[in-house]
């Protein structure tokens, strides 16, 4: 009898959204964070015989962001100190939407296989076996409060920014010809839309701003798990193919992007400018 | 008794003096206790442990100019082995939205104090760009402080992280 996964088995408990907290300022940066973490418990059970080969068997989580919407607006003191928009959750700052979302290299596939809270390998022992792991995250974000427009050469300062981001975590098990069967999964999300004014000019320090969250714009929510394989190829496509970066990159890639100068994500005009955040 | 009468402040105002000779590294290693350099030669770089769990200071005790990785490597101990976690660890000393450079220089007797390391894969020092973004304890770690051009490597004590806070 070879080593397999009792139909039914894997399962999802203890779901716990990230709840967006309020952003602050702090040493001339706006922070995005999320506190308490998203925390879920998976367990999954095995069957099989003693001394059937236990290698290659492992249990963990696979993370998909499908969802990144990620601007700030920034205005001068005047109309003519100009206004800056810079968009990261759009091309060329961020070059697709759904990417799967590992702490390391996202060839690991798995959130992090290095961890034995969120990965764990069969163990040789007595069957049936169940394998318990568990995850958390507290996605984050952050903002320079102040930018320089070199249209004007002036400073702007953050004016409003909008984070949304969406996530499906799913409880796996890889077996040793490398195929993923996917046991459960669930849905989560983070929102921030706040809009930032400083009470100072021109160098406010980071008491010196009023920050209100946009109506419903602080918001966060998370689904109860459901069984088996995602199927929506908004992201599906992600979960286990070669991706050239992870989210974690494609975070930091869009940062770098949006603090190019003459990168078209990060807009500056001469005077103060609306401009369609969706694109 | 003589590791509790001489602080470490006092060993900083060594290094001041101009006293950056191999023999006061081996003191201020042995008044710290909490050192490793991966070498057999006396050391060039060592990495203190401070008050808490991922709270290090990174001093030049060489009589030259170092060169050395911004981004640190925080190890695992698993299994009775060490592996490379995902940590992103870097010798930046305020959270001021920027990354460390690639390599950072510390002159002789100079010293860097990271923002310490409060267990998380992504934030563990400063809210960052994170979407998977994890605690990585309980456990055992080190830090590990690696030559610019990445052919020496510089170890701290082990350290055990304790279970995630609680939330408030």
């Amino acid at each position: 009898m070879a080593i397999s996964v009792v139909p039914g088995s894997g399962k999802i408990t203890k779901i716990q959204g990230g709840k967006s907290v309020a952003p602050t300022i702090s040493r001339g940066v706006a922070n995005f964070s999320v506190h308490p973490s998203m925390h879920a418990e998976g367990e999954v059970q095995f069957k099989g015989l003693p001394g059937d080969p236990i290698a290659g068997w492992h249990v963990g989580w696979i993370q998909a962001e499908w969802v990144e919407t990620n601007w700030a607006n920034y205005e001068g003191h005047f109309n003519v100190d100009g206004s800056m928009f810079l968009q990261r959750g759009r091309a060329p700052a961020r070059a697709a939407q759904a990417c799967r979302d590992t702490s390391g290299a996202v060839a690991t596939i798995f959130t992090d296989p290095l961890d034995p809270r969120e990965f764990q390998n069969l163990v040789a022992g007595r069957f049936p076996q169940t394998v318990k792991v568990q995850t958390n995250d507290p996605p984050g974000e952050r903002y320079r409060a102040i930018e320089h427009n070199v249209r004007t050469g002036k400073p702007n300062f953050i004016q409003e920014v909008q984070l949304e981001f969406h996530f499906c975590t799913i409880l796996t098990v890889q077996d040793p010809t490398g195929a993923f069967h996917h046991q459960a999964h669930f849905y989560w999300n983070a929102h921030w839309q706040f809009r930032f004014r400083p009470t100072a000019f021109p160098a406010p320090t980071d008491a010196q701003w009023t920050i209100h969250a946009a109506p419903g714009g602080n918001t966060s929510g998370v689904s109860h798990a459901f069984a088996g394989a995602p199927n929506d190829r908004r992201f599906t496509g992600v979960l286990t193919t070669p991706q050239r970066s992870s989210c974690v990159d494609l975070a930091g890639i869009s940062e770098t992007a949006v603090r190019t100068r003459g990168n078209a994500s990060r807009r500056e005009f001469a005077v103060w400018t609306p401009v369609d955040v969706r694109h | 008794m003589f590791r509790t009468t001489i602080s470490s402040r006092a060993c900083e105002a060594l290094f001041v003096s101009g006293r950056r000779t191999a023999l006061f590294a081996l003191l201020l290693i042995a008044l710290n206790g909490s050192i490793s350099t991966g070498q057999t030669s006396a050391p060039e770089v060592i990495i203190r442990s401070l008050n808490k769990p991922g709270a290090i200071d990174i001093v030049n005790v060489s009589a030259s100019t170092m060169s050395l990785r911004g981004r640190l490597i925080v190890e695992r101990k698993r299994d009775g082995s060490w592996i490379e976690t995902p940590v992103v660890f870097q010798a930046i000393e305020s959270c001021d939205g920027n990354d460390a450079p690639e390599c950072v220089t510390l002159a002789p007797g100079a010293r860097i104090r990271p923002v310490a390391w409060s267990g998380y894969t992504c934030s563990g020092q400063c809210t960052r760009p994170c979407r998977s973004n994890h605690y990585n304890g309980p456990g055992e770690f080190r830090f590990v402080v690696q030559s610019c051009d990445r052919t020496r490597r510089y170890t701290s004590q082990p350290f055990h992280l304790g279970p995630e806070p609680a939330t408030p």
